[in-house]
């Protein structure tokens, strides 16, 4: 894994009035014991990766607690897993990013969710939305409105957070359904704290087990004929429950303010924005007394009608704040309003319209236009002050280089990453064939798509590049490209790809990149990392029956070429996998860089080197940086008095991956490459050699 | 309660911004405040821009906890904390900088982002500029770079952004409170407190001026007595020691010669001829590659790259894939044509490269490259020195032509050979794109076959889309010279 999480194990342990002291992900895996889960399982993705990752470095603590974790193979197995709740009295909680993890895990959820639970079970699933997200803008309600699953949107500060945790798995059991927790990116990563509990030990467990299986009980299988019962279940029994439990315990808050003619209905993860915007125009104290009412929705599904009804009963008008696209809260409260004749006036999407994240931004401009149309006269002049502020900053920002922004600075591969280079073959061989359909795939190859490489005609999910070429092939003349990472090759693409391709006697290339992690969530294990050999991606293509497979070292620029070249212009139909071998770069650094550091220090003779390029030997074409893009390789002030565009340069911060020397020699590219080896703690010979050669060579330097 | 401080953070993936966060969280929260801080790593933790966003303010009762923004909102920011300077244009080009209430502390060093890495020609923005708008929003901007503390500390640039905060005295906070952070968190402590005192002191020495930040200005200028213009007069001396080193002291005399025509045109047509006359000369062969490569300073230069004293021992490799042409360009006439000949016809004889890796540190290695540097006393033999020889006459031709009646054109001219850099592939390209521009163009321009209004912008643009014009960007390849069409 990226990192250490002895620091987080710590925080799990905390004992009852001790303070939590970190990221709200952390203190949601903390929540989870406290809350006496059995069972922990989820896939890793951003912004939630982080709890499953303590979980799996805390595994002998959980054991000795009994609580079973378990790293899926993708969201669908994590949904799976759940099932243990249908049975047995056992909690247990599972985590992704959603909504592509809720995609993933759609089929199961449903199956899960029309059968009921008897043991808590909830879903941690990490809304990747608005600024930071990477992947597409969905809501998760759509899941949870569709599949009867409750919808948890806490506000963002530690003990609301880990307050609904427990809720959570309470009101899961309370109305036998399963219930989302869900954490924006911010919420996620939010550093604060709160007041820990005890652990509990949960009563079935691993350590306390059941002697017996539970008994047949047809009503528990999501299978004709009980699901249509199963589907009345849930409209006349469950969801009336899950009111009842979020009436009782006032999961949502009726904030009063002092307006009573205008009101304001959030979901509970946007309250500190708003907060904030009503405070700068002196509509709410910094502790968040404000002085319109507010309904904050702690859970956003189900809607509670009469809590709905007795907020807007008295009003002439209220402001729906929901981000994302469809309003499907706005829209239920205008159904609930209908229904009990109430004629207050309910406004939201119509007053954001082209907003996508609810930032403070937004806000101010919402609640301007809101209340300059039903509030007070004196609140909406000062509300719109604030929100004509805020966009002359904006436009002042946006004028002060003249129109010509910052350029952008999407991610990139990291220095020295071994899937760089396949890019780079990639584009050398496309001079040669011509240019290829490229089927891109989610995963750090994905950053292929920003320049240099420009390379990609879509993305589908993950793991479904090849999936996704099987009607493209047919319509063209040359052969696709599909690049799979060896995480996107277990989690899906294993059987929708390989196996849908050879079913189905496709033809096209397949490029893994076996790099041994899932590397652009924090380097998660993945079944191929090693702990179980039998798992090699190579044998298991084999097993499968690819005759055309070739496993090739990524940083052997020239092998790589010639070998791409071949799957694509070969007479041979059928698949063509090539397996591009390197290892993940800042994983390997990372091991290697202590070994060196101790060996340096222990007096060993150590060699470390980097690349360089002469200054006067470049002539500033930049060639080699569109080859590469590199962020150790990059431009410097030419010192030729008689040039000026700027020469390559590679900096410090070069780890020696070798692939500038290959791709010199593969793109033939410019002999102003150099390898310089540093040996650290010499001895005598190295010495000697030294100065000996040394004083040769400058004898001869000195007569060219 | 105080007034709540916002802070956000630009900087860039994996440069530790959230280690720097967790500093400022400990420092502010063991001084008695309440703080919250959040941030976008997500994807952006390769190398991507990424934010951190802090709030802090002192509560009137303890354990009494503001609600706190996790996002930052235009006009209402008073730290903008950078690591690097566009990174702080980013803040200022989203509105976060206001000369109302922001504090801007950036970096003022450059991590080149990829589309001015990528320009064939200068695609680096003017760091002055950039700089000057910065400060122009702003309500206080320091300015330093922090990149030479931290590097020098060998620590990621968070310890050197923390200590400019510290020194901007901007929080309530003291000094000791981040090094008392920066010692809790243990890691790395000695190195981090050093980068964070350099660049405390950095601070305290006063800001960068942006002035100080253009481009780099020109090299002093040796005295030349001739009767050549004044501003050709320095580009005129690095040519003459260029060619001199290139191929003796006969070449540079006709160096001069084939300048003194232009002595007493228009000086910036002179300076132009000058310098790109003294580039084609010094044309880059095997023989110019190995030269470059046995020259004695070279040496001392690695060395200071590494790092390393004039005792400390270390290798470099260097790596050659030279073609059927560049090998051609050692041989004379006679062979080069044939097998040049050849090489047109066969496509696995173009594609043939002989790769080569030598060790020039070694005695062996070096002497290798000292024999090739030799090679330039039979220079002037080889086919490729009198097929250059022949372009630059032709070049010259048509500068001196057009002189006489459109000087903007006759700089133009002079300007199409930048088109012909690079090695290999890049080289032939450009080489490519150069002669066509000529036989098309300009040609038929000085033949008064087309109408001259604007002949010197017209091989402007055509020189500026050939000169863009790549290997192949977004998997298109672009393996044909420019069109010209357009110019018809």
């Amino acid at each position: 894994m990226e990192r250490s999480f002895a620091s987080e194990i710590d925080k799990l342990k905390l004992g009852a009035g001790e303070t939590f002291r970190g990221e709200a992900i952390v203190a949601v895996t903390k929540a989870l014991l406290q809350s006496g889960v059995a069972y922990v399982g989820g896939y890793q993705g951003a912004p939630v990766s982080h709890l499953l990752d303590v979980m799996v470095s805390a595994r002998d603590y959980l054991g000795e607690l009994g609580v079973h974790v378990e790293a899926c193979a993708n969201e669908a197995a994590a949904a799976a897993m759940l099932a243990a709740s249908i049975n047995y009295p056992v909690r247990g909680a599972v985590t992704w990013k959603s909504i592509v993890g809720s995609n993933v895990a759609s089929d199961a959820l449903s199956n899960l969710a029309s059968a009921g639970v008897q043991g808590g079970a909830l879903i941690v699933v990490g809304e990747d939305y608005g600024d930071g997200a990477s992947v597409i803008q969905e809501r998760t309600y759509a899941v949870a409105l569709k599949s009867t699953i409750w919808l948890i949107d806490p506000k963002p500060d530690l003990p609301t957070i880990v307050d609904m945790v427990e809720h959570g798995f309470a009101l899961s059991e309370a109305s036998h359904a399963p219930a989302f927790l869900q954490l924006r990116i911010r919420t996620c990563h939010l550093q604060g704290e709160y007041i820990a509990k005890d652990n509990v030990a949960p009563p079935v467990s691993a350590r306390h087990r059941l002697a017996e299986p539970a008994g047949f009980l047809y009503d528990r299988l999501s299978h004709p004929p009980v699901t249509f019962g199963q589907e009345q279940d849930k409209r006349a029994m469950r969801i009336p429950a899950a009111r009842d439990y979020i009436r009782r315990h006032r999961l949502n808050e009726h904030v009063k303010g002092t307006f009573g003619a205008v009101g304001l209905i959030l979901q509970g993860g946007l309250y500190n924005t708003l907060i904030r915007q009503l405070a700068m125009a002196g509509l709410a104290d910094a502790y968040g007394k404000p002085a319109l009412d507010l309904l904050v929705l702690n859970v956003t599904y189900p809607l509670v009608p009469d809590e709905i009804e007795s907020f807007c009963r008295d009003k002439d008008a209220v402001l729906v704040l929901e981000e994302g696209y469809p309003e499907f809260i706005e829209q239920q409260i205008l159904h609930i309003l209908v229904r009990a004749g109430i004629a207050t006036d309910v406004r939201g999407k119509d007053l954001f319209e082209g907003a996508g994240e609810y930032t403070g931004e937004w806000v101010a401009r919402g609640l301007a236009g809101f209340l300059e149309a039903h509030g007070p006269a004196a609140a909406a002049k000062d509300m719109r002050a604030l929100a004509d502020g805020i966009e002359t900053s904006q436009e002042a920002g946006r004028a002060a280089f003249d129109g010509a922004a910052p350029p952008p600075r999407e991610p990139t591969f990291c220095t020295g990453c071994p899937e760089r280079p396949v890019f780079g073959a990639l584009k050398l061989v496309e001079r040669e064939v011509g240019p290829v359909h490229v089927a891109a795939d989610i995963g750090c190859h994905a950053f292929a798509t920003f320049a240099p490489f420009s390379m990609g005609n879509s993305i589908l999910g993950y793991g479904m590049s090849l999936a996704s070429t099987a009607a493209v092939g047919p319509i063209q003349q040359r052969r696709t490209l599909a690049v799979m990472g060896d995480g996107g090759f277990w989690h899906n693409g294993l059987q929708s790809g390989v196996a849908g391709t050879l079913f189905n006697r496709g033809d096209g290339v397949l490029v893994i990149m076996q790099n041994g992690y899932a590397s652009a969530t924090g380097q998660q294990a993945i079944p191929s990392s090693g702990e179980v050999p039998a798992m090699a991606i190579e044998p298991t293509l084999r097993a499968l029956g690819v005759t055309w497979l070739r496993t090739v070292r990524t940083y052997a620029v020239e092998t790589m070429v010639r070998t791409l070249r071949e799957a694509f212009t070969t007479a041979q139909e059928g698949l063509k996998v090539i397996i591009a071998d390197g290892e993940c770069m800042l994983a390997r650094r990372r091991r290697e860089k202590v070994d060196e550091a101790k060996n340096i220090a222990a007096g060993a003779r150590v060699e470390t080197a980097r690349f360089g390029i002469d200054p006067d030997l470049c002539t500033g074409d930049h060639a080699c940086i569109r080859l590469s893009g590199c962020p150790s390789l990059t431009v410097a002030a030419n010192p030729d008095p008689l040039r000026d565009r700027p020469v390559s340069h590679v900096t410090q911060d070069c780890v020696a991956c070798g692939l500038c020397g290959e791709m010199a020699h593969a793109a033939a590219l410019c002999p102003s490459f150099y390898r310089a080896t540093r040996i650290h703690n010499p001895g005598l010979i190295d010495r000697l050699m030294h100065r000996l050669r040394g004083a040769v060579i400058g004898w001869l330097a000195r007569r060219v | 309660m105080s007034k709540t401080i916002s802070i956000l953070i630009n900087a860039m993936g994996g440069e530790g911004g959230g280690v720097l966060t967790g500093w400022i969280v400990a420092a502010a929260r063991d001084a008695g405040l309440a703080v919250q801080a959040t941030s976008v790593p997500g994807v952006a933790q390769r190398t991507g821009a990424t934010t951190y966003y802090i709030e802090m303010a002192r509560p009137d009762r303890p354990r009494r906890a503001p609600v706190f923004a996790l996002l930052p909102v235009a006009g209402q920011v008073d730290i903008v904390l950078a690591s690097e300077l566009v990174e702080a244009g980013r803040a200022v080009a989203g509105g976060y900088v206001t000369p109302e209430r922001t504090t801007i502390i950036a970096s003022t060093h450059r991590v080149y982002s990829m589309p001015e890495k990528t320009a064939t020609e200068d695609g680096r923005l003017d760091s002055g500029a950039l700089a000057m708008a910065l400060a122009a929003r702003a309500q206080r901007a320091l300015l330093v770079d922090l990149d030479i503390a931290s590097r020098r500390a060998g620590v990621p640039i968070g310890a050197a952004m923390l200590g400019a905060l510290a020194a901007a005295e901007v929080l309530p906070l003291v000094r000791a409170a981040f090094e008392d952070a920066i010692r809790a968190d243990g890691r790395a402590v000695e190195r981090n407190l050093a980068a964070f005192a350099a660049a405390c002191d950095a601070i305290l020495a006063g800001s960068d001026d942006p002035d100080d930040l253009a481009r780099d200005t020109d090299p002093a200028v040796p005295e030349i007595t001739t009767a050549f213009p004044a501003p050709a007069r320095a580009a005129i001396a690095a040519g003459l020691e260029r060619l001199s080193e290139y191929q003796g002291a006969a070449y540079s005399r006709l160096y001069l010669d084939r300048l003194e025509p232009f002595a007493v045109r228009d000086p910036a047509l002179c300076t132009d001829v000058a310098r790109e006359l003294a580039l084609r000369m010094s044309y880059e062969d095997v023989i110019r590659v190995a030269q470059l490569k046995a020259r004695p300073d070279r040496r001392a230069r690695i060395r200071s790259e590494l790092g390393l004293n004039v005792d400390a021992p270390f290798h470099v490799a260097e790596y050659f894939a030279p073609g059927i042409e560049e090998i051609c360009d050692l041989l004379p006439a006679l062979v080069a044509r044939p097998l040049l000949w050849l090489a047109r016809h066969s496509r696995r004889l173009r594609r043939w490269r002989l790769n080569t890796r030598l060790r020039s540190t070694t005695v062996w290695g070096f002497a290798r490259l000292w024999l090739l540097a030799r090679l330039r006393h039979l220079r002037r033999l080889t086919w490729r020195y009198a097929a250059e020889q022949r372009a630059i006459e032709r070049w010259l031709g048509l500068i001196d032509q057009a002189a006489h009646a459109d000087l903007s054109l006759a700089r133009e001219i002079t300007l199409l050979s930048q088109l012909i850099k690079g090695y290999s592939d890049t080289a032939r390209r450009g080489r490519a794109d150069y002669e066509q521009i000529l036989d098309e163009l300009v040609v038929p321009l000085l033949d008064g076959a087309h109408a001259a209004d604007d002949a010197a912008a017209t091989v402007a643009a055509a020189r500026r889309r050939a000169a863009a014009a790549t290997e192949g960007a977004g998997g298109e390849v672009i393996a044909a010279p420019v069109s010209l069409a357009s110019e018809r």
